[in-house]
């Protein structure tokens, strides 16, 4: 009865946001062995490591959690006496992996980014309102669908219920 | 049992499924495919309801949404008012009643208010009632009863769920009748995204209600494989049961889906940005207008050839036929189909088109020329019609009937096309009002734009379709339209009133809100001179059918009594939604507790565990307001918290505190642009406190900026301004200074933040154990410090609230709440307190600590809230420097901020009283001045209390008067901060 979609809670990951010109990308890029994408709402990614662009000189480095404390280190290290900016944003980042064939039913009632195959896709993110939340950042992983979401930690108890809600799950209590 | 108005055969209902319903308390039966409307018609109930004034029995007019006189209550589980009997899908155990009567609908007491009709015209209610003025709440109780129709469902139905979902498509098309079939067919071909949605209960529009041949064979073979087809293509979305609600700007279109396919969906609706729209919306018959043309067994030419055909009842034994058109007479062939005597067409026309009048002929059906209805027999249901020729309505002739099918012409619904800003042209031709320019991306396509013949429906259909997906960025053909029978031309002549060549008669043009052609006239005469201007005094057009069968009328009427044209006459405003839709679809999962996006910290769960009373504390945080141990009052625990806090040591989460990274070479500047101080020399592990100004000067935000490194800060902002704050600064970057190298990071949530504060603070800190070295002279005041807490990574800094030493401890928000623990584990021999907000307002007001929002109105300048220390005057400029030298220069009293001491020291005067002046011999008070917050304080154990008055700096050890609700009280005027001036303790 509910839609076919499943959303589970992501282990925290390691989510960096990076800021900085063309100097600092390039010593970015050394440190993550992927490129950073010029065009902003495209990711490059090298297994677990993904790279979002969000903005014309800034990207979301997310990563599993592990890597949190060597990312930092080496980021930082790379720029030093750079104009840039390496911040960790790990904890303030809630990841729910939102999949299955029903899964744009369930995020088109949160989102007015399309989502179709033929406007997103695998590689692409998109940083949007979410429900009633701001600041979110979607990211489509592969076809079948699957997305990682990003909403701000603080809204938690709010999101599980709009998820339970939205997906159908509590009314078919 | 099926009734006696049921055909045995015909009709797109299922006879061999009954269908058991009750309307009024009575039991009936009808069949799977049968609305309410056709259900109760094949049982002859004839009167389903009273108009809304003069409570006149009424009954089924149309066949459709634009029914205007039989609105019903439906009971039970699907509790709704003023729903059309002719939408309503029948269903087992479906309960419906009457609205607007009493006790019953056949014997109403109201029906009082039809013997005094002349009393009640137009508008009345602005002339009556009035004296004497005490009366009006007696009068106001009686009519609050008359007024209204429905009632609101008074139980929630947790069972009903609703849903609002985006979507994004290429062509939308509204309206599956021939031509938006059509359209949905060329466009998805193309393989565009199509959303092709309509509000019946199937796709085929008129074809449903009417006898045509497409491609030989019956029209609706066409439909079925139509809709076939499109179900096939993977990019075309088909809904059914879904009206087109409103066109906004850029091609933006809300659908309301009712029964979506997800079966828990009550009903869902869809907020569409589309690349291109079709609007293949059809048209809507309206009636002829003559005396008592609003009696039971009066009703629209095409809805009864409707019920004939579609649903499969007779809707009379004997018919006449009103007209100014042809198309009515195929409506009186189909009744003759259908078995039923049609005695006559009258049409006002002198001349008829000879195609309809042989089949007449043929049919033996009497055709009456040049002539008008000019009375309507029957009271609770038609018996007969007087009908005279239009040249002369004295010479009266009589003829029997059960049933009046009325046609004034087909009015295009132009109503989303008119939402979408555009405006609406008239068609002489055809006596209707058609779309004119398109003013968005979209294209109107059949009946929806005047073209009545069926083979321009589909033949146009695609055509637009194929545009549309042409236009929207695919490559599409317009196939050809298939052979279709013939449309008989309209050939429609004016004629907006039948005149009754009798006074004292009424003919009505707006049947729910009970308006007639005399009420028309009476605005006329009155001035009305505007169609907006008549709409309103008339309340003509404002019923739940918003006029769909009766503005074009009013319009024709007004023309005629202006000496106008009806194109200058206009139409009124179009206004989203078509048709009603319900709150709960508007809502949609918005409701209870996801009203309101809440946000919880990394120790909400321990606050709300230990007693922690929560409410909404700005930015939909849930903050704990106090905790109550042993029944407390709010009064107790709070004063015992702040108390806590002053003589030994209190912590509270900061974490909804705005925290923004800022690092660059040019941090420096931005700070000193959006702060009224310098921070020119402020030194790596130091923090200092800014002032952040409007443009006109007003206090905007205040918080302390750490600088962690060379180009490396960290800006906090008000708990409420964090999101706002960092918007601020954005803008400032990205459009005032973009050539400033800063990047600027949100990071509240980032951060868990507890601050200790008390005289034993650092005792706690020392006792948890850090690598942070906490001697005073090493980290002082202001600074902050990186390092470990407890074998936590940390930032601590020595910032207050409270005027206490105090230590804001900031942890990743991951180990907040095991940091927090410990730190209540550690404090507790001290008898360390969890603070509330109420609690930090009492310790805020004690040392006059400011809340820009609170200790400032609209007015206030960081002078007058006593901060004129961080206004840096030699700085070149800075945002509101200029509007606050504006300020001082120009000069003259002003509301300054001071501290009051009420008389009555166990008296706290409410936030916001005013400060007075005058009020003797007779005069009234002025007011100089207002309390901005109070509080008793349990360390100085008495009130006292923060406040803006004029002149206030100069006014110290004057008292001043406060006013309240019911007396006045006095107070001292002071400095405003009672603990601590020199702030030794927050230093040490």
């Amino acid at each position: 009865m509910p839609y076919k979609v499943e959303v589970t809670e992501q282990p925290m990951y390691a989510v960096l946001n990076i800021r900085g010109g063309d100097d600092a990308r390039a010593a970015f890029s050394k440190v993550l062995g992927v490129s950073l994408n010029d065009q902003v709402s495209t990711v490059s990614s090298k297994g677990d490591l993904n790279v979002l662009t969000v903005g014309p000189d800034e990207w979301m480095v997310t990563a599993s959690g592990s890597e949190e404390e060597r990312l930092e280190s080496e980021l930082r290290a790379a720029v030093d006496g750079m104009f840039a900016a390496v911040t960790v944003v790990s904890d303030m980042n809630k990841v729910y992996r939102v999949f299955g064939p029903e899964a744009r039913d369930l995020l088109a009632q949160a989102t007015s980014i399309d989502l179709h195959s033929s406007a997103f896709g695998p590689g692409k993110c998109a940083r949007t309102a979410f429900a009633k939340t701001t600041g979110a950042v979607i990211h489509q992983i592969d076809e079948a669908p699957t997305f990682d979401v990003y909403i701000e930690s603080s809204y938690v108890a709010y999101m599980k219920l709009w998820f339970d809600t939205a997906s159908g799950k509590l009314a078919a209590k | 049992m099926s009734g006696q108005f049921r055909l045995a055969d015909g009709g797109r209902i299922d006879r061999s499924r009954p269908i058991n319903f009750r309307f009024n308390g009575k039991q009936y039966q009808g069949f799977e495919g049968d609305t309410l409307a056709s259900a109760l018609m094949a049982h002859g109930v004839r009167v389903l309801a009273r108009s809304f004034k003069y409570h006149r029995p009424r009954g089924t007019m149309s066949a459709g949404i634009e029914e205007t006189n039989a609105l019903v209550q439906l009971v039970g589980d699907e509790d709704e008012p003023n729903v059309p009997a002719t939408i309503v899908k029948l269903r087992e155990g479906l309960e419906a009643e009457s609205v607007n009567c009493w006790p019953s609908v056949n014997f109403d007491l109201a029906a009082i208010n039809e013997r005094l009709w002349r009393l009640f015209p137009a508008g009345f209610y602005y002339k009556t009632f009035m004296w004497p003025a005490s009366m009006w709440h007696f009068y106001e109780h009686f009519i609050r009863h008359m007024a209204g129709m429905g009632r609101s469902p008074k139980t929630y139905n947790a069972d009903d769920h609703y849903e609002k979902r985006f979507h994004s498509c290429d062509v939308m098309v509204v309206g599956a009748g021939p031509a938006g079939l059509a359209a949905a067919l060329a466009a998805g071909r193309s393989g565009a995204r199509v959303l092709l949605v309509d509000d019946q209960r199937e796709a085929g529009g008129d074809l449903l209600n009417t006898a045509t041949e497409i491609d030989g064979k019956d029209a609706m073979s066409w439909v079925a494989e139509s809709v076939a087809e499109l179900a096939e293509m993977e990019e075309v979305i088909h809904l059914q049961n879904a009206t087109g609600a409103g066109y906004y700007d850029h091609n933006f279109l809300t659908v309301v889906e009712r029964g979506p396919s997800h079966g828990w969906i009550r009903e869902r609706m869809w907020k569409v940005r589309a690349k291109e729209v079709v609007l293949a919306t059809g048209s809507i018959e309206r009636p002829m207008v003559f005396t008592n043309n609003d009696r039971p067994g009066v009703m629209l030419a095409g809805a009864a050839r409707t019920f004939a055909r579609r649903y499969g009842v007779k809707p009379g034994r004997r018919a006449v036929i009103m007209t100014n058109n042809s198309d009515a007479y195929d409506s009186a062939f189909s009744l003759a189909d259908a078995g039923v005597d049609v005695a006559a067409i009258v049409d006002i026309r002198e001349s008829v088109p000879e195609t309809v009048a042989a089949k007449a002929a043929a049919l033996g059906i009497e055709v009456i020329s040049g002539h008008g209805i000019v009375d309507v027999d029957g009271k609770k249901s038609v018996s007969g019609v007087a009908i005279a020729p239009l040249s002369d309505p004295s010479q009266v002739r009589r003829i029997s009937c059960d049933l009046v099918c009325t046609s004034g012409g087909w009015s295009p619904s132009i109503h989303l096309f008119s939402q979408s800003g555009a405006k609406p042209k008239w068609d002489a031709d055809q006596l209707c009002f058609i779309p004119g320019e398109s003013v968005q991306s979209e294209r109107s396509t059949g009946s929806a734009c005047g073209r009545f013949a069926l083979h321009d429906c589909i033949g146009e259909g695609f055509a637009a379709g194929a545009e549309a997906a042409r236009d929207s960025g695919h490559k599409a053909e317009a196939p050809n339209a298939p052979v279709t029978s013939a449309t008989e031309p309209l050939a429609i002549e004016a004629l907006w009133e039948v005149p009754s060549g009798r006074r004292g008669t009424r003919a009505f043009v707006d049947f729910q809100n009970d308006v007639t052609t005399g009420d028309l006239r009476l605005a006329v005469s009155e001035g009305y001179q505007s169609v907006e201007h008549v709409k309103r005094y008339t309340t003509a057009g404002m019923g739940v059918d918003q006029g769909k069968t009766g503005n074009i009328n009013v319009i024709g009427i007004l023309a005629q009594n202006y000496g106008l044209e009806p194109p200058e006459v206009g139409t009124t405003t179009f206004r989203p939604p078509y048709s009603p839709i319900s709150f709960g679809v508007m809502a949609g999962i918005d409701q209870g507790q996801l009203i309101i996006p809440s946000r919880r910290t990394p120790m909400s769960d321990w606050h709300e565990k230990e007693g922690g009373f929560m409410n909404e504390a700005g930015l939909q945080y849930r903050r704990p307001l106090y905790y109550t141990k042993n029944s407390e009052t709010i009064a107790e625990a709070s004063r015992r918290e702040a108390k806590t806090v002053r003589t030994s040591v209190g912590m509270y989460d900061g974490s909804p505190l705005g925290k923004i990274e800022l690092n660059g070479p040019d941090v420096v500047k931005l700070l000193n642009m959006v702060y009224a101080n310098s921070f020119d020399t402020l030194k790596i592990g130091m923090g200092r406190y800014g002032m952040m100004l409007h443009e006109d000067g007003r206090m905007l935000d205040d918080g302390i900026t750490f600088r962690l490194g060379e180009e490396h800060y960290l800006m906090s902002t008000g708990s409420g301004a964090a999101d706002s704050i960092y918007a601020h600064v954005v803008r400032m970057l990205q459009c005032e200074w973009p050539e400033w190298k800063i990047y600027a990071t949100p990071v509240t949530a980032q951060w868990a933040g507890m601050c200790i504060c008390g005289p034993r603070a650092r005792d706690v800190l020392v006792k948890l154990g850090t690598d942070i070295d906490l001697d005073p002279e090493t980290f002082k005041f202001m600074g902050i410090a990186e390092g470990t807490i407890g074998g936590f990574p940390t930032r601590i800094m020595r910032a207050t609230y409270t005027g206490e030493l105090s230590f804001e401890v900031n942890v990743p928000a991951r180990h907040g709440q095991a940091v927090w623990k410990a730190i209540m584990e550690a404090g507790r021999e001290w008898g360390i307190t969890p603070v509330g907000g109420e609690a930090n307002g009492i310790l805020r007001v004690e040392k006059g600590f400011i809340a820009p929002g609170v200790e400032g109105d609209g007015t206030t300048n960081l002078f007058d809230a006593a901060h004129g220390w961080a206004f840096h005057q030699k700085k070149k400029d800075f945002i509101g420097k200029r509007s606050v030298d504006r300020d001082r220069r120009i000069g003259g009293p002003r509301k300054e901020l001071v501290g009051l001491l009420p008389d009555d020291s166990t008296f706290v005067p409410p936030d916001g009283s005013p400060i007075i002046e005058g009020g003797t011999n007779g005069a009234a008070p002025v007011m100089v001045g207002h309390v901005t917050a109070g509080t008793f304080s349990p360390n100085l154990e008495r009130s006292l209390t923060l406040a803006l008055l004029m002149e206030g700096h100069s006014r110290k050890g004057e008292k001043v008067t406060i006013s309240l609700a019911d007396r006045t009280a006095v107070a001292t005027v002071t400095d405003p901060i009672f603990i601590d001036p020199s702030g030794e303790r927050m230093r040490s």
